[in-house]
């Protein structure tokens, strides 16, 4: 079954003389428990069409359907309700509020739809357990480090339990090492929890760890291939699972 | 919750702006409470003193000037339907001698069988009347003078000197708080004989039945009085008095409404500064599903909280600002506070000012906040140049000016009440703020070419910032317009009445003596009169050439109002110098017509009763009404402008006034020291007060001066707050341009360079804001002079001071260039490889 499916999706900006088109008609199905990563080179269209998916963008024609609802034609409350329960974004610099904790960042979708503070706080708490970091749940955003901070905005996108995760660049910030980190967390999401989860990615080592690759080129799905994983998926639990 | 916990962490990480919030709107606050307070308070002090000694009289009959009357009158008031009873008093000042000096005193005699029927008295030492000797006394006043019961004191009044002894001690309430306890109670026939009154009253109060109505009683009891007597409510008397105040209420509630103006505008560019710095922040929590109203009611919250917590501050000082205004205006009165007037009022009016202003201010940021999407709010921020201006602001700007120019035009010609040119005036000021944004890169083109000498290339760079945050930097301009506006407008217009009251005192207080009993009591502008015997004294002496009496009445009704008469010996005067500050009639004419027994009319009298030059007016006489014709029309700072001056023997033919307040002496020139010691003794020999014109006119000056220092004080608090405003915009400016700084510096720009950009952009907006405020400034003062006439009846010449233009500009720069400095320093201090990494 699809969670998102895209219908002759189009966007462009500017007019006339000034026009850009994105998105020129993008045919796109993303399956529960898929794991997809979308490249292409600058200006293919990629964050664009990640965007409109998220439901931050709207599309200039075309449909948007997730799970069933075809976002496009619904107001900006309406999709910004649909993010706060059901879309769990991931950004390249990580876009933290400074001047909240960790756990205090991952429950900030839940208080928002209006969880009591103690519910909120333990699925924050849960959220940050399975990336790893709930030891480090009470520092603010500036005492983390790069890896940590991408781990705590995973967090974040999980704990409202998303139909379907979108990262944009999620390691373009960081060293190869977190870099690794992260990608193994994405990979573990969709073999251990089922996450559907949509990457745009310029790394194609990051790449190869999805399920599907997705080419833009021009506003246009150049490529869409199956991808058969020759090297071991990383298992090995490389974060300590605080109870 | 999650909401209120992000903007309480994010006013928290800002204290410094959150500062500058709260101290706007406390100063707002705090303005429009002080006054107000202050206002009612000292309102309530001055016709405290006079409900004191009416007690529960509902009218009082007095004659024409205070003159006094014969007590036969008082059985027929009885008898008029609804008097239940009418109560005589005799009251006249004094002077108490003391071994420690003299003091001005007040003499009551009273019947006391029927006076407890008005007023309460109660007696904490001694004993009440007995027979007709004795006096009674406030017991604080008496103790603080260290008279005892069974003691004598002395008093002169007009008839001369006498001693009586203290009977007893009265409790500070009522009647016997009068003149702060300074009141000698007598029986009635003990008055008679102190001031040579025989059968004689000088007032009757009336108490009424508790049905009678008021204004029949007034009709009635007015067919039967013979001419010369009046009745009315005793309060009127502090008529005067309330037009005094009123004058100064418009006067402080046009500066507070501007300082709430200004305050409005400080908060706004603050509060878009700090919605602008959590742009981003804003757009995480939109792209985590906060909806749009969501984002635009924190806001409001948070602007609610800042208003609410400023307006408690706003009020605390406000009151201690109210008591501070207070006792200068209760002393400049000669009332007495012992309490703030504290009503509802000016609290209610802080409550919805406070909160209502922080609000207003929070409004456009927070809409604009919500209209941004989570993506654009995450992109780096996109300048405003390339959004042209926005026309309807424009245009909005451009008809309102119109609109309330014209309207202000039509208040100044007549066509239109007066009471609408202050609002005008404010609307009008504000109005132009909404055109800045159209002009603003332009103007600053013009003045960064024309500054270019002295600020070189930073000078063009700094313009291009200035330019590209089009919104705060209008802001900015506005900030510094409207106060300065504000400030020379009002400055202005106070040096130029105060030059008028130094004008009119050098052009009708001529002389080089003045002899007058103790100071002339400023709330009842009683003084000790002084015997009409010493002006043949004084002239007498070796040396003087003239001697002028002169007699202040008050009680004098002339064209149905309340107004105070001046009496002057003009004969006695430079036939060739008329010693009155004329705006109609030739001088030597009006001597003339003086003597003739016309009257000469104040400016505020004239303008409020309609009487022209050459007209007549209507006074109540011992004789009756008479008509009198209009000789001339004089600014007069007496009474408000609400005075009538007649030649002294006219005076005393048709109001009764006896007696001299003032004889103003002139000398030869050679012999003015030995004039001097001459009079000198003579004062001391009758216990008068000699002052020379010098000594007068120090004492015009220290209140004058005292004046204009306050004026100086307001401009300069106005000016800080501006330039707090200017430390923001920098502040804001400089942290949006770190990148580019760094990048600037990484390729060519010295630390030097750095801080002479910032500095130029502080020079671009001051020179903006403060030639535009201070042009407007100048057409504020203008016509704030040409609505004068209309509001206050007096006509003040215009005079623009050059050192006032010239001071204003020069502090101004300075303090914005002082304010700029900081956030130069910290753009010459940005540490380069970080910088470059700053998003």
């Amino acid at each position: 079954m699809n969670v998102i499916e895209t219908r002759r999706l189009e966007k462009a900006y500017g007019n006339d003389e000034t026009r850009v088109h994105a998105l020129r008609g993008i045919d796109l199905k993303v399956q529960y428990g898929e794991f997809l990563a979308i490249m292409g080179p600058s200006g293919s269209g990629k964050s664009t069409l990640l965007h409109i998916l998220g439901g931050v963008e709207t599309p200039t024609s075309g449909h948007v359907l997730l799970e069933g609802t075809d976002l496009a034609t619904l107001d900006d409350d309406e999709r910004t309700l649909i993010r706060r329960t059901r879309i769990g974004f991931i950004f390249q610099s990580f876009n933290l509020l400074p001047a909240f904790t960790a756990e205090e960042n991952v429950a900030l979708p839940l208080d928002l739809s209006g969880m009591s503070a103690k519910e909120s706080r333990r699925r924050a708490l849960d959220a940050l357990s399975l990336v790893g970091i709930a030891h480090r749940r009470n520092h603010v955003p500036s005492a983390l480090s790069g890896g940590e901070q991408q781990r705590v905005a995973i967090a974040r996108a999980l704990a409202i339990r998303p139909a379907i995760l979108l990262a944009d660049e999620p390691t373009g910030n960081l060293d190869s090492v977190n870099g690794q980190q992260v990608t193994s967390l994405l990979r573990r999401l969709v073999d251990e929890e089922k996450q559907t989860i949509v990457m745009v990615t310029h790394d194609a080592g990051v790449a190869a760890q999805a399920d599907r690759l997705v080419r833009l080129r021009d506003g246009l799905i150049e490529n869409d291939v199956r991808q058969v994983q020759t090297r071991p998926r990383v298992r090995t639990c490389l974060f300590k699972r605080v109870p | 919750m999650v909401l209120w916990k992000f903007t309480i962490r994010e006013v928290k990480s800002r204290p410094g702006r959150a500062a500058l919030t709260l101290l706007s709107i406390v100063i707002a606050v705090s303005a429009v409470v002080a006054v107000n307070v202050s206002s009612s308070t000292t309102r309530r002090a001055y016709e405290e003193m006079y409900a004191k000694l009416a007690g529960r009289a509902a009218l009082e009959v007095i004659a024409e000037g205070g003159a006094a009357y014969d007590e036969a009158i008082v059985p027929k008031l009885e008898q008029v339907p609804g008097v239940k009873t009418a109560v005589p008093i005799f009251r006249g000042p004094a002077k108490l001698f003391r071994k420690t000096g003299k003091l001005l005193f007040f003499v009551m005699g009273i019947d006391p069988l029927r006076d407890e029927a008005v007023r309460d008295y109660r007696l904490v030492e001694g004993e009440f009347f007995q027979d007709d000797e004795g006096a009674l006394i406030e017991a604080g006043f008496a103790r603080g003078l260290g008279i005892s019961v069974g003691d004598e004191i002395g008093l002169l009044v007009t008839r001369g000197y006498t001693k009586i002894p203290v009977i007893g001690f009265l409790a500070p309430e009522g009647a016997a708080q009068f003149n702060q306890g300074g009141t000698a109670f007598v029986t009635l026939r003990a008055a008679q004989r102190m001031f040579g009154k025989p059968r004689s009253i000088n007032a009757t109060s009336l108490v009424l039945e508790d049905s009678a109505d008021p204004a029949a009683v007034q009709a009635a009891i007015a067919r039967i009085l013979p001419p010369g007597l009046t009745v009315r409510p005793p309060l009127a008397r502090a008529q005067l008095g309330r037009e005094t105040l009123q004058s100064l209420d418009q006067g402080l509630g046009f500066a507070y409404t501007l300082t709430l103006v200004l305050a409005t505008i400080v908060i706004l560019n603050t509060f878009l500064m700090n919605v602008g710095e959590r742009r981003r922040q804003l757009a995480i929590l939109r792209a985590l599903g906060t909806t749009r109203r969501q984002v635009i009611g924190m806001l409001l919250r948070e602007g609610l909280v800042l208003g609410i917590v400023g307006t408690a501050a706003g009020i605390v000082v406000g009151l201690a600002g109210a008591y501070g205004l207070s006792v200068a205006m209760a002393r400049a009165y000669n009332a007495t506070v012992n309490a703030l007037e504290i009503n509802a009022g000016p609290f209610l009016l802080a409550g919805m000012l406070g909160p209502g202003m922080a609000m207003i201010a929070m409004f456009v940021p927070a809409y604009l906040a919500g209209k941004v999407t989570p993506l654009e709010g995450m992109r780096p921020l996109v300048t405003e140049v390339t959004r042209p201006a926005s026309a309807k602001v424009t245009l909005l700007g451009i008809g309102l000016t119109l609109l309330t120019g014209l309207t202000l035009v039509a208040c100044v010609f007549g066509y239109l009440p007066i009471e609408f040119a202050t609002p005008s005036g404010v609307a009008y000021t504000c109005s132009l703020v909404l055109i800045i944004p159209a002009v603003l890169a332009p103007v600053t083109r013009l003045i960064a070419k024309v500054l270019h000498p002295l600020l070189g290339t930073a000078g063009e760079l700094a313009q291009r910032q200035i330019a590209r945050r089009r919104t705060r930097s209008t802001l900015t301009v506005g900030v510094l317009y409207v106060g300065l506006s504000a400030g020379l407008g009002l400055g202005t217009a106070i040096l130029n009445n105060v030059e008028d009251v130094r004008n009119w005192q050098a052009k009708t207080f001529v002389g080089d003596f003045f002899v007058r009993a103790l100071q002339m009591n400023l709330a009842t502008n009683d003084s000790a009169p002084m015997p009409e015997a010493l002006k043949a004294d004084l002239a007498a002496i070796d040396g003087v050439t003239s001697v002028e009496a002169v007699r202040f009445l008050q009680d004098v009704t002339a064209a149905g109002m309340q107004v105070n008469a001046v009496l002057r010996d003009y004969e006695d005067q430079d036939p060739n110098r008329l010693l009155l500050d004329l705006k109609a009639g030739d001088p030597g004419q009006v001597r003339q017509r003086l003597l003739a027994g016309d009257v000469v009319v104040g400016t505020v009298l004239a303008h409020r009763a309609g009487i022209k030059y050459g007209g007549e007016i209507t006074l109540r006489t011992l004789e009756g009404p008479k008509s009198l014709r209009v000789a001339g029309i004089t600014n007069d700072y007496v009474s408000g402008g609400l005075v009538i001056h007649l030649e002294r023997a006219v005076g005393k033919k048709l109001l009764g006034a006896e007696g001299a307040d003032i004889f103003i002496v002139r000398a030869n020139a050679s012999a003015l020291h030995q004039v001097e010691s001459k009079i000198k003794a003579l004062c001391d020999q009758n216990s008068l007060l000699l002052l020379s014109f010098a000594d007068l006119r120090r004492r015009l000056d220290t209140l004058m001066n005292g004046v204009v220092a306050g004026l100086w004080g307001i401009m300069t608090l106005g000016l800080i707050v501006a330039g707090f405003a200017v430390a923001n915009t920098l502040t804001m400016n400089v942290l949006e341009q770190t990148r580019e700084i760094a990048m600037l510096r990484v390729v060519a720009m010295t630390r030097r360079q750095v801080r002479n950009t910032i500095l130029s952009q502080a020079v671009i907006l001051g020179v903006f804001g403060v030639t535009f405020g201070v042009i407007a400034g100048v057409v504020s003062a203008y016509t704030t002079n040409l609505c004068t006439p209309a509001v206050t009846g007096r006509p003040i010449d215009f005079v623009l001071s050059p050192s006032l233009l010239v001071g204003t500009y020069v502090v101004a720069l300075v303090i914005i260039l002082v304010a700029a400095w900081l956030p130069a320093r910290r753009a010459v201090r940005l540490n380069l490889l970080i910088a470059l990494q700053y998003e």
